[in-house]
């Protein structure tokens, strides 16, 4: 408990930091990187230290407050100008997450179906016994949760040491779309503007998105300017309404996958009354369709001709028909595209990614403010958002997915394998040149008995909990409590609903527990240090791949060697002896993370991701990259790529210029792609379409705000959202238990009639967060031909009363 | 026993919503503090995380309120709710 001196303290302090955001006339403050902190209260053994949230893809910077080895407050960072201050409900939280009863504390091994407590080195020995008995049936999954050294790490340990690609993380179901649209319109990934887009646009779309729940800090930022006077149009293209809806000016309410259409009607009518901006497709773009066999992210080249001619029958009464949206809305919307005088952001997240056509309606609404020109200018910008913290830094960027090495390299050719060898000081030919499994059919594979063809048969898993975030969990992850021969590794910090399959299950340090770097949405690479220990003998997950490696070094793993025989992970002192980093009681005798990003830091040049030194971060609240050192040793960063006004990679004498693209002209892509109708779609058997998605109080699959007491009060359980007259038609009562059920599965939820979101009638919404509820055994795990990105935003379900089905049939 | 200082966002001048003001003098716990266009600083002193949400609950649903925003909190402990799911409890 507080003292009362201490209650005092912190509530001046309190009053002190509320105070200072109200000033500057009302409006947020305007802040620096390298801005102190210093009316946060100090002394009697408190002290302050700078961290990304740990939550969302946002990256808003929280001020730690530790004490007695204890995080004991949480205070928005002003010096972040992400945030500027400001904090949501689970960032506010943040903190508490740390001290959940259950946290894991020591290594278990489960024995004869019971879990017992080991020690770490027999748990070490055990993973490394497996991987070195068949190394190339062994996968790594992690997720946007790695650090960006945990990322690299696991990255190197895999397709350098192992020569196993089978390495892929969980944000292939988040933003694996988001990623390939990127690459198909612009040769490299990422986006283009910044968060500055959302202080500086007139029209805000928001497609499939919605953040005023998902991403509230960041949506703040622009009702603030509405509560200062300033006009922002906001128009909500959704599947439901949702509170971004409260906040529009329009709601567009479209039909599953009708994004597709009004994107390309949207095009069509830029076309057809001439105001597309011909000035900027005629010097920065060129038109691309779909090949007509074996379809690439490459493409073809069409003419502007045959583009006009592909999208000529995407008219508005024909868009209507596929989406839903009337006529005179799509013309609405091409004439804000049309108008060069307004600037216009689009924003989209799982809406777009989650999503059998991820890709093509990625890269149409890239198409969408290429062809009007609206592109480039602060508040001109198409932007996706991720969902956790370090889906951009780990996996984008570190690259740690089937097919990726880091820099942006590809483990299928050639020369980018022998560049990374060539970093890695790895013999030539060490890695591997066949892309590994991506995260469904990684799954399908561990779950697949052995004789059956599945070959993946250990399986180690870090900072994600696939037990109930992947699709269609009977097929991809239930089946394998019958399989003996498979072998699940979890590290965790809380029992999770994949830890319940697990063979062993490793304790985690979290968050301020270690040192850590994230890169958030807008390419801001953030670090930290460690602040407090963790419990027990929880470790970090980067130490856990490095012991495991320098086990196989111990062992004989010719791979855990470089070209000098030195360990691959080797670290030096000054004097140039080795420290033992593969001893937890050594780990923290440097900074393992310092000299795992910089060697990392040597592949961004590659696709113009500079980043500063190590050091620049730790002084900063994070920089956008790239991050380039200029004449006086300073490192500047970059708000908007591809426009000479700020980006230093631009070519002298060009306004704009997209210096990876695809067809090495300096050009982006604008793509045709037909629309195609959803792969299933509701029938007379499962009538509705079922959504999934997030709520506000809970992250993800709520293993950290479930343990918080006042989140979990503010939203305890999943629920099935339903349309009243739905709800009336079925005799179906407002908070009444049903099964929703699809082809693949089932789970009984609450109904929730016009509750926060409110689906339209032939629609339901469940979010994902309840570990007790599982929706995921019911979505669909076809996922988009080129992301490999499965949909959970559609599939056909039914709601059925419980009262209606006997016992028999419910337990089956 | 949380202190949170938090900034009230209102759809006009602060001066202009004499009920939402009435309102947070009446309630023990807060403490007002600047004010600055339409943007009121408080500090809220609860007895318990509980107590500490049905205020923000109802701060939020204060007509005229269009944004509750966190600029600090403080904490001693979670009083995490009992959970007697299986997935819990499987060690």
């Amino acid at each position: 408990m507080m003292d009362s001196k201490r209650r005092r303290f912190l509530k001046s302090a309190a009053m002190a930091a509320a105070g200072s955001l109200v000033t500057s006339n009302g409006s947020l403050p305007i802040v620096h990187a390298d801005q102190a902190v210093d009316d946060l209260p100090t002394g009697d053994g408190l002290v302050w230290n700078k961290a990304p949230c740990r939550f969302c893809g946002t990256g808003c910077h929280v001020q730690v407050g530790v004490e007695a080895g204890r995080v004991v407050a949480i205070a928005g960072d002003k010096a972040a100008d992400v945030n500027k201050g400001l904090l949501c409900v689970k960032g506010y939280h943040v903190g508490g997450i740390l001290y959940g009863k259950d946290r894991l504390t020591k290594p278990l091994l489960r024995k004869q179906g019971k879990l017992t407590e080991i020690g770490w080195d027999e748990a070490i020995e055990i993973i490394a016994q497996r991987i070195l008995d068949s190394p190339e049936t062994f996968a790594f999954y992690g997720s946007g949760q790695w650090t960006i050294p945990e990322g690299y790490a696991a990255q190197k340990f895999m397709k350098g040491g192992l020569g196993n690609n089978h390495i892929d993380p969980n944000a292939r179901l988040c933003m694996a779309s988001a990623v390939t649209g990127f690459i198909a319109t612009y040769g490299v990934d990422e986006p283009a503007g910044c968060y500055q887009d959302l202080d500086e646009c007139d029209i805000l779309i928001t497609w499939g998105n919605n953040p005023a729940e998902m991403h509230p800090v960041l949506f703040s930022r622009v009702t603030d300017r509405r509560s200062r006077g300033e006009q922002v149009t906001i128009i909500d293209i959704g599947t439901r309404r949702t509170r971004t809806t409260d906040a529009a000016n329009e709601y567009l309410e479209m039909k599953p996958h009708g994004d597709v259409a009004i994107a390309l009607g949207i095009m069509h009518l830029l076309i057809e009354n001439d105001n597309y901006d011909k000035s900027f497709v005629e010097k920065h773009c060129n038109f691309r369709g779909a090949e007509a066999v074996k379809p690439t992210l490459q493409g073809e080249q069409i003419s502007e001709t045959e583009f006009r001619k592909r999208i000529a029958k995407y008219t508005p009464g024909h868009v209507e028909q596929l989406s839903g949206i009337p006529a005179d809305k799509i013309r609405m919307l091409a004439d804000l595209f049309g108008n060069p005088g307004i600037r216009i952001t689009s924003l989209w997240c799982m809406g777009m990614n989650q999503h059998t056509m991820g890709t093509a309606i990625n890269s149409l609404v890239h198409g969408v403010h290429l062809l009007s020109g609206h592109f480039g200018r602060p508040g001109d910008a198409p932007t996706s958002l991720t969902g956790q913290p370090s889906a951009c830094g780990t996996v984008r960027e570190v690259g740690t997915l089937a097919h990726a090495l880091p820099g942006g390299r590809l483990v299928a050719k050639p020369e980018h394998r022998q560049q990374c060898e060539g970093y890695w000081n790895l013999k030539p030919g060490s890695i591997n040149e066949t892309p590994g499994y991506h995260t469904v059919k990684m799954f399908e594979q561990f779950t697949k008995p052995t004789s059956e063809g599945g070959d993946i048969t250990t399986l180690f898993v870090q900072v994600t909990n696939p037990g109930q975030t992947l699709p269609n969990l009977n097929a991809l992850f239930n089946d394998k409590k019958n399989l003996e021969d498979k072998f699940l590794i979890v590290s965790e910090v809380y029992p999770t609903a994949t830890t319940q399959l697990a063979d062993l299950i490793l304790p985690a340090a979290m968050w301020v527990e270690k040192n850590g770097v994230f890169g958030n949405s807008e390419r801001r690479t953030q670090q930290w240090f460690k602040m407090v220990d963790p419990p027990g003998e929880a470790r970090d997950d980067c130490w856990m791949t490095i012991a495991v490696a320098h086990k196989l070094f111990e062992m004989g793993h010719e791979g855990m060697r470089d070209q000098d025989g030195e360990f691959i992970f080797a670290v030096k002192d000054d004097e140039g002896n080795e420290i033992p980093i593969w001893e937890f009681e050594h780990y923290y005798d440097t900074n393992v993370d310092k000299h795992l990003f910089e060697e990392y830091r040597q592949f961004t040049t590659m696709k113009h991701k500079n980043l500063a030194p190590y050091d620049e971060y730790v002084k900063a609240r994070g920089l956008r990259w790239p991050v380039v050192e200029q004449d006086d040793g300073s490192w500047r960063e970059t708000r908007f790529r591809f426009a000479a006004f700020d980006d230093p990679f631009v070519s002298e004498g060009q306004d704009f210029d997209f210096y990876h693209s695809s067809t090495e002209d300096g050009r982006a892509q604008i793509w045709f792609h037909d629309y195609a109708p959803p792969p299933e779609q509701p029938d007379d058997e499962f009538p509705y379409w079922l959504c999934t998605g997030r709520v506000l109080e809970h992250w993800h699959t709520g293993t950290m705000t479930r343990r918080l007491a006042p989140l979990n009060r503010a939203m305890p359980t999943a629920y099935v959202e339903m349309h009243a007259d739905d709800a009336k038609a079925a005799n179906i009562r407002q908070g009444e238990t049903v099964l929703i059920e699809s082809r693949r599965g089932s789970c009984e939820l609450p109904v929730w009639i016009d509750g926060r979101g409110r689906p339209p009638r032939g629609t339901i919404f469940v979010p994902f967060f309840d570990e007790t509820k599982l929706i995921n055994r019911c979505t669909l795990e076809l996922h988009d031909p080129f992301s490999k990105q499965p949909d959970y935003k559609k599939c056909a379900a039914r709601v059925v009363k419980m009262a209606a089905k006997s016992v028999a049939e419910v337990q089956q | 026993m949380p202190i949170s200082g938090l900034v009230i966002t209102f759809d006009s001048a602060v001066h202009d919503q004499p009920e939402a003001i009435e309102f947070l003098r009446h309630v023990s716990e807060i403490e007002m503090g600047q004010a600055a266009g339409n943007k009121l600083a408080i500090v809220i002193e609860s007895k318990s995380k509980r107590r500490d949400q049905e205020i923000w609950n109802a701060i939020r649903a204060l007509t005229g309120v269009i944004d509750l925003a966190v600029a600090l909190v403080a904490f001693d402990e979670d009083n995490e709710l009992e959970n007697n799911n299986p997935i819990r409890n499987q060690t």
